[in-house]
């Protein structure tokens, strides 16, 4: 029988116990020194699938904050990244693009984007709605195809939406392959927002209409396809603030929370102002915040006034998670929107790249500065460590 | 013997419970006080806790604090329930603030305690299944460790660098960045 006769060194503390203690860490920075300090708790760091992490602030020239705290670190291969999406940083180079895992050090190459080809998709999986837009036709093979946002599902799938030609798209590939997988039915004019959750993609036009894609996945020779796309919502429901005389800059994000499929969006309003040298500049004077959840039953975009106490977003428009973040006694139903690059006369002359946006009473403030990063070919980016060490 | 129990001369009325410490130390508690403890909890359903609940795994010392934190939160408990039925009324409304800010004290008091008590008090809240008490210890911990290094957090607890040269310098090669 044990008793506290013999003195215990914290270094026996029980795995499970351990686990209590790393879930309540917010910060990934502090998870991973927790797993250094001995071998026992560098086991047990490994054992526990944690609840995830509040997100890294990313600079691209490698300097990262392990929020919540001001804490800097420096990840030299990170420098000169393109953008990211959930735990992965972006790199585009000479036409190609590639991830790496800032904290494993995995790197996965993208095939070539002048390397792609139609995607297997049933004409008849298509719904109605989409196929009146425009008629089909076939792939302009000789189009060059850049990306408007690459989604990394997991280290076997990508997902892009992406510009070829006049038109935007989706594209699949595998890590690895050789070409690209470019869908020829579900050509529109604008996709402003992609996701991936539960095992389907799910699509935001300019319209605001909510495509899925289910990627099917031949067992045999793990060829990918597009098995099916529904149109969860077709309705124009969701109205827009415009200012008189003035900039409006809107901008959607799509990202789930607590089951939900979410859309928000972010209006910065702006007047045109004189600087006194005659250059007309255009002078912030306010930000909204709205966002729908979408209703399935209804087809429709339902407006949402509360995220619950527990949920923080993230959101920029490279990557966009909800974090709970009452294990950490930190606030939640509120919106951390990041400097991603999307509204320059917003941003420009503020010390913070991000701001934060309480959902209770409406307000936003710049918390204290905690590094910015102006006028460089890549913006800020929120990276999301994953749960396993 | 300083039972922590005999001074709550009202509360005998109610049932007691004696729980016993690995250095056989008797303590005699109220039932509500007791039951905070899921696993006293689960031997009283079961009808085993007359003579005593020996708790082989809790000595004298930590048993003590650990019975001062139930009897507080117990009265905390009770004091939820009674809220529910007269929630309208805002001076009780007021009362209960007051006493949540009051708990909270004296959790933040309580905690004030060596690192070789707070990892006593850690298993024990887990050994009696209390889940506020594991809650308050482990928050405790996480908030001590954040922002330090590896050696800062060794040095704190008193912790022996059993890693390898190997070990460590697999570590490091992970996580350079968290290091520098």
């Amino acid at each position: 029988m044990t008793h506290a006769e013999k003195p215990q060194s914290w270094s026996d503390l029980p795995t499970e116990l351990a686990g209590l203690v790393l879930c309540r860490l917010p910060a990934y920075s502090d998870r991973v020194r927790f797993g250094a300090v001995c071998r026992h708790w560098s086991f047990s760091a490994k054992q526990h699938y944690l609840p995830p992490p509040v997100p890294c602030l990313a600079f691209p020239d490698g300097t990262f904050f392990s929020l919540p705290h001001s804490e800097s670190f420096q990840f030299p291969d990170s420098v000169g990244y393109h953008s990211s999406s959930g735990e992965w940083l972006v790199f585009s180079c000479d036409g190609t693009y590639s991830l790496k895992n800032p904290f494993s050090k995995v790197t996965l190459t993208l095939p070539k984007l002048s390397c792609f080809c139609p995607i297997e998709e049933p004409e008849e999986i298509v719904p109605v709605t989409l196929k009146e837009e425009r008629p089909q036709e076939s792939l302009d093979m000789g189009a060059e195809m850049s990306v408007y946002k690459l989604v990394v599902c997991s280290s076997l799938l990508a997902a892009a939406i992406v510009n070829l030609g006049p038109l935007y798209t989706v594209a699949l590939c595998r890590p690895g392959a050789d070409s690209w997988l470019v869908s020829t039915l579900l050509r529109r004019d604008q996709h402003i927002d992609m996701m991936f959750c539960g095992g389907k993609l799910y699509v935001l036009d300019e319209f605001k209409n909510l495509l899925a894609i289910d990627v099917g996945e031949d067992n045999d020779n793990s060829k990918l396809s597009i098995s099916q796309v529904e149109c969860l919502i077709d309705t124009p429901s969701v109205t827009f603030s415009l200012m008189r005389n003035g900039a409006t800059s809107i901008h959607q994000y799509l990202v789930e929370s607590h089951g939900a499929l979410l859309m928000v969006r972010t209006t910065f309003f702006g007047v045109l102002s004189d600087d006194n040298t005659g250059c007309m500049s255009t002078k912030p004077v306010g930000i909204e915040f709205k966002v729908f959840k979408a209703d399935f039953h209804s087809a429709r975009w339902v407006g949402v006034t509360n995220l619950g106490d527990d949920q923080a977003l993230y959101i920029s428009q490279s990557s966009s998670q909800s974090v709970c973040v009452s294990p950490y006694k930190l606030k939640g139903n509120c919106i951390f929107i990041l400097d991603d690059g999307t509204c320059d006369w917003f941003w420009s002359g503020k010390t913070s790249s991000y701001a934060v946006h309480r959902m209770s009473d409406g307000g936003t403030y710049l918390p204290m500065p905690q590094g910015s990063f102006k006028g460089g070919k890549a913006p800020a980016t929120w990276l999301f460590p994953s749960s396993t060490m | 013997m300083a039972s922590a129990g005999s001074g709550d001369e009202k509360a005998a009325a109610a049932a007691m419970i004696t729980l016993i410490s690995s250095d056989n130390e008797k303590f005699e508690v109220t039932e509500a006080t007791a039951t905070l403890s899921q696993t006293i909890r689960h031997m009283i359903e079961d009808g085993c806790t007359d003579g005593g609940v020996p708790l082989p795994n809790v000595t004298s010392k930590i048993l003590a604090r650990v019975i001062e934190y139930c009897k507080k939160h117990a009265t905390a408990a009770a004091g939820e329930e009674g809220s529910s039925s007269s929630f309208s009324d805002a001076a009780f409304l007021e009362v209960d603030r007051a006493f949540l800010e009051e708990l909270e004290e004296f959790d933040d008091a309580f905690l004030e305690v060596d690192r070789a008590t707070l990892f006593d008090l850690i298993l024990a809240a887990n050994y009696l299944d209390i889940k506020g008490l594991l809650n308050l210890t482990c928050q405790k911990v996480a908030d001590s460790v954040k922002g330090k290094t590896p050696e800062q957090i060794r040095e704190m607890y008193n912790i022996v660098n059993d890693l390898t040269p190997e070990e460590e310098a697999e570590i490091r090669r992970e996580t350079q960045w968290a290091f520098e």
